[in-house]
């Protein structure tokens, strides 16, 4: 396969991935908050939004205008517009290499998307618009797992869509910590605050009712830390996305190059490393576990496009 | 009104004057080879074809198969290629004699183009100028005394056809160039046999669909020698292309790597391409990028399409280009009015397609003609292209036309005169009028020609001047599409 058209589906993968985290996060944190129990929530919330998206807006930025940014603005290139669009290209790029079904899913979602108006988002239509987009891109991946054959076009979309899930994992949670800490100086000892903003984490990873069932109680600090970080069974997990990476470059690579440096034996590492770590090791200071890891996955990226995307 | 037979809507098809129409002879009865259509469409309602042109659409679109527009990335102004569902059909008999004549000129081109490469006897046999060839500007001189692999310089044509007001077909124009078109004639005939399936069992039409394994056997044909198993691919200019559509569809039917420029590189002479385990050799390129874009080393420097140093490989033979460089010197303006001329001189036949005849004023008696019929006729000069001096006769005052005569009479040499050509017309749905209207149509066929072995698409792109009275059938300035049927008996 083509250098080229292999980072073209790398590429493909992980916009597709941004864009579903993007809006999922975007819709649990601006309706849960409509009645949510704590004041100034409006401002919080679109800082929040602009946090997690890294969309800038100028202060005091009237509501309209920074969801608009974030959905549907195609001037930024970090808009879930322009997420789409950049998907699209990609796929466009290795037109040859997937299928048909696969393709005019992509299409179609690229002009729901690049055709949406602007005018009433707020008010009437970004309920629909960010549902569409999550069942979109989840139709979408069904045509990857049931279009494509397992070989190494599938294992690079799938590497990219496991690398960008466990970048976007690490960033909602380093943003709702934030907040977390925000409520916390603003108003101290304030638990039931602090309960909502981590049920709105693990909603905003569709991990609310699995880690309910797997902790059997309901949601805490130091049970979601532990479950978005290390359950290797919860498919949005930091662990779980590592185990998935292992596993494809392991199809793009048969000739299982492991040496010191390369894409195998960096991932290798991560994943013992994560797989040996506790709770109990990071709960003090999470923001730094996951600055290191991401850290990590950042080098994993580069060493990937160096060993195999580079043309 | 709704549920109106479309039959009444042919009511009122008023066909052009002076024209040829397709559907609809003189007397307004329909031509026989489109009884069983006119029968069935008969069936349907004026709201059922809505409805069904309405899906057809977004079908298109769905798919991708859009066109042209640059600003892509501005989003939103992507187009589909309009596509008419009333389907044009050529009759067996016709259709056979088309066949031959496309064979004939292929051939007769190429070694054409061989012998313009190599002794130039045609030219010193003053059967065609030497100054036409020359003065061209598509005379590549990196192909003086090349031999391509099988000899062939023209793998696949895509040449264009009108019907004129007489009846007969007429050759518009040779493209040996980079032809594009064939997968609109491939998606049209999907989109018909998922639209209107019943059409389909009740005529025999000619598969359309070998196109892509008869195109990937006759780049195969053409190998560099001693290569066992060749690796070819498709070179495109990339996404932002208006034809990628295209290119994209033929690689995958093809199972060929769609490549960029930027994927491959040129090592000793052999040409690579840039893979995830490294490089590996290219063979054979069918390349959709234009001559002067191809090596940024012997042509265009700022190219960045090209790869450079690959005329070098091309040259040492390490790798076929198809079509090769340089066929563009057979298909100009010029040269095609000495094609009949070309086609007697190698190949000792006439030609069986006509030309639009041509009047060369050099001739005494062509003179003789083309001045006592001037109003009639379109006066050029051959030496000019893009329109450039041209005067239509019907459409010209009395003193542009003496004004002409004169510049005629000072130096004949330089002027041809053509007869003004009309474009038979086709029922075509017309959404906005919400009923069949007459429109201006043409016909292109794809061809073939590899190492011992040719294959003509029986079908064709037949396009559509989708503007009441225009003769423009171009998709960037509203044209359309109609499938193409070539009736098996």
């Amino acid at each position: 396969m083509l250098a080229r058209v292999a980072d073209n589906l790398y590429w493909m993968g992980r916009y597709l991935e941004r864009s579903e985290h993007l809006a999922r996060f975007v819709k649990i944190q601006y309706f849960s908050a409509l009645d949510a129990p704590y004041s100034h929530k409006e401002e919080m919330v679109l800082r929040s939004l602009l946090a997690m998206s890294a969309i800038e807006a100028p202060e005091q930025a009237p509501e309209e205008e920074v969801l608009y940014r974030i959905c549907l603005e195609k001037e930024n290139a970090l808009s879930l517009c322009s997420s789409v669009s950049f998907a699209r290209t990609n796929a466009r790029g290795a037109r040859d290499m997937i299928s048909a079904e696969l393709w005019e899913n992509i299409n179609k979602f690229y002009h729901y998307v690049t055709s949406f108006p602007a005018e009433g988002l707020k008010s009437r239509g970004m309920y629909e618009f960010l549902q569409q987009v999550i069942m979109q891109t989840s139709i979408i991946k069904g045509s990857i797992e049931n279009t494509l054959l397992h070989d190494e076009v599938w294992a690079f979309i799938k590497f990219g869509v496991s690398l960008e899930r466990a970048f976007q994992v690490i960033r909602i949670t380093q943003t709702k910590l934030e907040d977390v800490a925000r409520i916390e100086h603003s108003a101290p000892n304030s638990e039931p605050v602090e309960n909502y903003q981590i049920s709105t984490l693990l909603a905003a990873t569709e991990g609310f009712d699995m880690s309910r069932r797997y902790y059997k109680a309901p949601p805490s600090r130091r049970n979601a830390l532990e479950f978005l970080s290390f359950n290797t069974e919860f498919p949005r997990s930091i662990t779980n996305c590592v185990l998935h990476m292992q596993e494809h470059i392991q199809r793009i690579n048969p000739g299982k190059q492991t040496g010191k440096g390369s894409v195998e034996f960096m991932i290798g590492k991560l994943l013992s490393h994560l797989q040996y770590l506790t709770i109990e090791e990071i709960e003090a200071d999470p923001s730094a576990f996951l600055d290191e890891t991401q850290e990590t996955l950042y080098r994993i990226g580069e060493q990937m496009n160096a060993n195999y995307l580079k043309y | 009104m709704e549920r109106a037979p479309l039959k009444n809507i042919f009511a009122s098809y008023q066909a052009y004057d002076a024209c040829f129409d397709e559907v609809f002879a003189e007397d307004g009865t329909v031509r026989p080879h489109y009884h069983k259509l006119y029968e069935l469409f008969s069936g349907y309602t004026l709201r059922d074809f809505q409805e069904l042109n309405e899906r057809t659409k977004l079908a298109f679109f769905n798919q991708g198969i859009t066109f042209a527009v640059y600003s892509d990335e501005a989003g939103g102004s992507e187009r589909i290629f309009p596509f008419d569902l009333f389907p044009r059909i050529i009759p067996a008999s016709e259709w056979s004699m088309i066949e031959k004549g496309i064979i004939q000129r292929n051939y007769a081109l190429n070694l054409f183009l061989h012998d313009l490469y190599h002794d130039k006897k045609i030219l010193k046999d003053k059967v065609v100028p030497a100054d036409l060839v020359f003065s061209s500007g598509n005379y590549n001189k990196y192909m003086i005394g090349h031999n391509p692999v099988g000899g062939i310089y023209n793998h696949i044509s895509g040449t264009d056809l009108i019907r004129h007001r007489d009846g007969k077909y007429y050759i518009l124009e040779d493209n040996i160039r980079c032809p594009s078109g064939v997968s609109y004639i491939l998606a049209n005939r999907e989109a018909m046999k998922s639209g209107l399936s019943d059409l389909f069992q009740e005529s025999q039409v000619a598969l359309v669909k070998p196109y892509p394994v008869e195109l990937l056997a006759t780049i195969q044909s053409v190998a560099p020698e001693n290569v066992d198993q060749p690796t070819a691919v498709v070179l495109t200019p990339g996404i932002f292309n208006s034809a990628y559509y295209e290119h994209s569809f033929l690689a995958q039917r093809m199972g060929i790597e769609l490549v960029e420029g930027r994927d491959l590189l040129v090592d000793n002479d052999f040409v690579y391409m840039k893979t995830i385990y490294g490089r590996q050799k290219v063979d054979i390129i069918y390349r959709r990028v234009d001559d002067e874009f191809l090596d940024p080393m012997v042509y265009r420097p700022d190219s960045m399409l090209g790869v450079p140093g690959l005329m070098t490989a091309y040259r040492a033979g390490n790798v076929t280009l198809v079509n090769a460089p340089g066929t563009g010197v057979a298909d100009d303006k010029a040269v095609y009015t000495y094609v009949p001329q070309i086609i007697r001189y190698y190949l000792g036949e006439e030609a069986i397609l006509h030309n639009v005849p041509t009047w060369h004023c050099e001739k005494p008696d062509d003179l003789k003609y083309v001045l006592g019929n001037m109003a009639e006729l379109v006066l050029k000069p051959v030496d000019e292209s893009g329109g450039y001096g041209i005067v239509i006769g019907p459409q010209a005052t009395r003193a542009q036309l003496d004004e002409y005569r004169t510049r005629i009479l000072a130096n004949p040499r330089k002027y041809i005169a053509q007869p003004v050509m009309s474009l038979s017309t086709h029922a075509t749905y017309i959404e906005d009028e919400v009923m069949f209207e007459p429109r201006h149509i043409d016909l292109r066929i794809f061809s073939l020609l590899g190492k011992d072995r040719h294959y003509v698409l029986k079908g064709g792109l037949s396009r559509v001047a989708l503007r009441r009275g225009s003769l423009i059938v171009n998709s960037s300035q509203g044209g359309g599409s109609k499938d193409t049927w070539v009736l098996e008996k």
